[in-house]
Formats: C-alpha cells, structure tokens, sequence
C-alpha cells in the first residue's frame, strides 16, 4: 500500500492539501478525479517527488521506479520521436512501444513536426519505455482519437501500477478498473 | 539565379559599389595624404601580405585577438552559471557587470598598462570587452530554461544527460549569437589596445607608426586587412559553432 499521510500542500495563495490522508493500492489502475484546480497533478508530483510537501510523508514508493507523463507531452523537439523515448531506454523497447501506440511510422519525425496526439503517444511510450512499475498519467488521451485511445488503454494496463489523471468518466470503462479516487 | 551565384553578387555589387565611391571620391580629393586611391592601398595591402614581417604581426595580432576572446568566453560562461545559480551573487556582480560594459576601453588599456606588459594589454582588454557580452547572454538564457522540461528532466534524466539534451540545446542559440557579436567587439578592443600600449609586433602599433610616419596608405591598407581577417575570423567561428551546435541542437 502506498500511503501520502498527513499531506499539507500550500502554493503562494493557496493550500491546496491540509493535512490530508491518501491510501493507493500497490498494483493496478487508479484513477484521480475531481474538480480542476484541486490538487491532482500536485499529487501526482509528490507521489513523484517533483514537489516536496510542506509537511506529511509518503510511504510505500521506495525503491521503485517512477514515470510521469506530463499533461503536455514535454518533449525535446530537436530529436526524434524514437530518440525522444530511446533517452530513457535501450532502442528495440523504445520501437516496440512506439509500434504498440501506432507511431511506426512516424518514429523518425523530429517531435517538433508532429501533432498533438502523436506527441502525446511519444510521452506515453517514454514513460513506458523509463518504467512500467509506478506509471503516473496526467490526462493520457487529450488529443488521442478512438483508435489510439483504446491503444494507449492497452498499454496503461500493462503497468504494474497506474495512477490515472482524468475528467472522463468513459476512461473508467476503457481501463478497466473502478478503483477511483474523488479529491 | 542559383543561390550560391546569387549570394555572390550580393556581397560583390556592394563591395564594387563602395570601391567604385571610394575611387571617385579620392579623385575629387586629390590628395593621398587625406584619402589614397584603392589600387595604392591595394597595393599597400599585397605589399604587407607579401613580407613574413607582415604575416608575423597579422599572426600576433590574432593570436592576442584569440587569447582574450576564449578567456572573455570562459569567464563569461563561468560568471553566468554562478549569477544565474546565486541570487546573491548576481546581486553583487551586476553592479561590476554594468561597470565593465560602460567604462571605454582606452580607461582599460590605459590603467593595465601601469602595471602590465604591454604584450598582454591587449589580451586582457579583450577579455573584459567579451565577458560582459557573454555573461549577461548566457545568463539570461539559463534563467529563462523551460521549467516543464526541467521538470520533465528531474524525472527522467541523471544530471550530465539533462544539460547535454535538455539544458544546452535551450542555452547554446543564444551564445552562438553572442559569441559571434563578441568576436567583432574583441577585434576593435584588441587593435585599440595595441595602439595604445605599442607592443613589439601588433597591427594596431603598426598603424601608429604609419600614423606617425604618415604613411597613409599602408594605414588604411592595414584597416582593410582588419575588416578581411575579421571577417574570416567571424565566419569560421560561425561554421565551427553550427558544427559544435549540430551535435547538441
């Protein structure tokens, strides 16, 4: 079990957690949901250990890998896609990720050149390609069309555990799972 | 037109254009005194080009021209990593920063020259002419590093792979530019020192000298000269940046 216990979590103008509890499953699909601007990516980026709460602890994580696919893809624009994911990983993962998300053929194409959705399934085959163990998913399918969407879905399955940033509901039938979180 | 010819004839029409005023203007002149003819200050030019003493004070002049132009780049980058990383310091540096950029250089050349060789002057004003050129450059290029691929990066990469893939790719841009404008800079720094600290053998004590001997053609045959070779200078260092930034970029 991965536990955030006693979170507080304050920005200039705003405490987004007092003293909050959270309890995650070690394995599986979790999704975050929850009104914008309550703190959901915050809690993605300390569960990562981007953002370093004000008080509270995390336990559970130590020792495993963490990705993190950013809302916006954050990719280096002056490489390729399959150099993009090929920075974190050995080359023949980085291709079979790229194949599995539908972007064989554009493995080449410098990111800078590519579409939102097709940037956005780079991001998803990076933090695959980094690590499968703790996978963290900010909005995955902004931008994916029915076919890719479904694609990324089968991908996000096979983390060990996946902690699913989302405002659809339809994302909680795509993946699978009803574990969700409500912040 | 193809674009290698069409280039070409962009920089030769200029150039003839410019001759071409410069002939009729001398002849309105009449006087070599006051303004030589091209083909006298052309011929001056094959004059200095064709002795060894001529190539040794080209040569002595670009390696103080080089010297103080790397150093200038290394202290520049140096002092940008440290203001950028350390409010503190770049509160208390910038000060000398604008100090540097506004005091002439003839102030520099001539306070060094009380307690410095004359060989080195030129060197050393060279530098302080580059470093706050590369500094503030560099340094306003670092702060304004994307924070999401920074983030991104914390993620993903160990240290030295975040600033070979992320970080100097972002950097580098900036600093070419920079640096390509400091060289131009370091050229007049250097030449102006040498003309005031009269090292043995240097383009800018030669220049005095045909001042003083009034010899006007080889005075401007050696301006002509400073233009060329600046201009060679400047051009390779811009392939050998592109390359250095193709690597990286």
């Amino acid at each position: 079990m991965i536990t955030l216990e006693k979170l507080t979590v304050r920005f200039e103008d705003k405490t987004v957690f007092d003293n909050k509890t959270f309890s995650l499953p070690d394995d599986g699909i979790v999704l975050l949901t929850g009104e914008s601007g309550i703190g959901k990516t915050t809690l993605l980026r300390v569960i990562c250990g981007l953002l370093k709460p004000d008080a509270g602890t995390v336990k559970g994580i130590d020792g495993r890998k963490i990705s993190f696919a950013f809302q916006e893809p954050r990719l280096l624009g002056h490489l390729t896609a399959l150099e993009n994911v090929s920075l974190v990983s050995d080359r023949s993962t980085a291709l079979r990720l790229l194949t599995a998300l539908n972007m064989e053929q554009e493995r080449n194409e410098l990111c800078d050149h590519l579409s939102g959705g097709q940037k956005q399934r780079v991001s998803l085959a990076r933090a695959f390609a980094f690590s499968d163990d703790i996978v963290l998913l900010d909005e995955p399918f902004t931008g994916l069309d029915e076919e890719n969407r479904k694609r990324a879905a089968d991908l996000i399955k096979t983390a060990r555990l996946a902690i699913v940033v989302t405002h659809d509901p339809s994302d909680a039938e795509l993946l699978h799972t009803n574990t969700k979180i409500l912040l | 037109m193809k674009p290698i010819l069409r280039n070409l004839v962009k920089i030769c029409v200029p150039i003839a254009v410019y001759i071409l005023v410069w002939k009729l203007l001398s002849m309105l002149v009449d006087s070599s005194l006051l303004l030589p003819s091209p083909k006298t200050v052309f011929s001056a030019c094959v004059q200095i080009l064709s002795s060894s003493a001529g190539w040794k004070t080209i040569g002595a002049s670009l390696l103080r021209i080089l010297s103080g132009y790397l150093l200038g780049c290394l202290f520049g980058v140096l002092l940008a990593v440290l203001t950028a990383r350390f409010k503190t310091l770049n509160w208390m540096l910038s000060p000398l920063r604008s100090l540097i950029k506004t005091t002439p250089i003839t102030s520099f050349a001539l306070i060094l020259l009380i307690s410095v060789v004359s060989n080195v002057v030129p060197v050393l004003v060279a530098m302080i002419v580059v470093i706050p050129m590369i500094w503030k450059t560099t340094e306003e290029a670092i702060l304004g590093l994307d924070p999401q691929l920074d983030e991104m990066a914390n993620v993903y990469f160990r240290p030295f792979k975040k600033m070979y893939y992320v970080e100097l790719p972002q950097i580098l841009p900036h600093f070419f530019a920079a640096a390509s404008t400091a060289l131009g800079f370091a050229w007049k720094a250097v030449i102006t020192a040498e003309i005031l600290s009269l090292p043995k053998l240097g383009i800018g004590r030669q220049m005095q000298n045909d001042k003083l001997y009034l010899d006007i053609p080889e005075l401007f045959a050696w301006t002509l000269l400073v233009i060329l070779f600046s201009v060679c200078v400047e051009a390779l260092l811009k392939l050998a940046l592109k390359r250095a930034g193709r690597r990286t970029l």
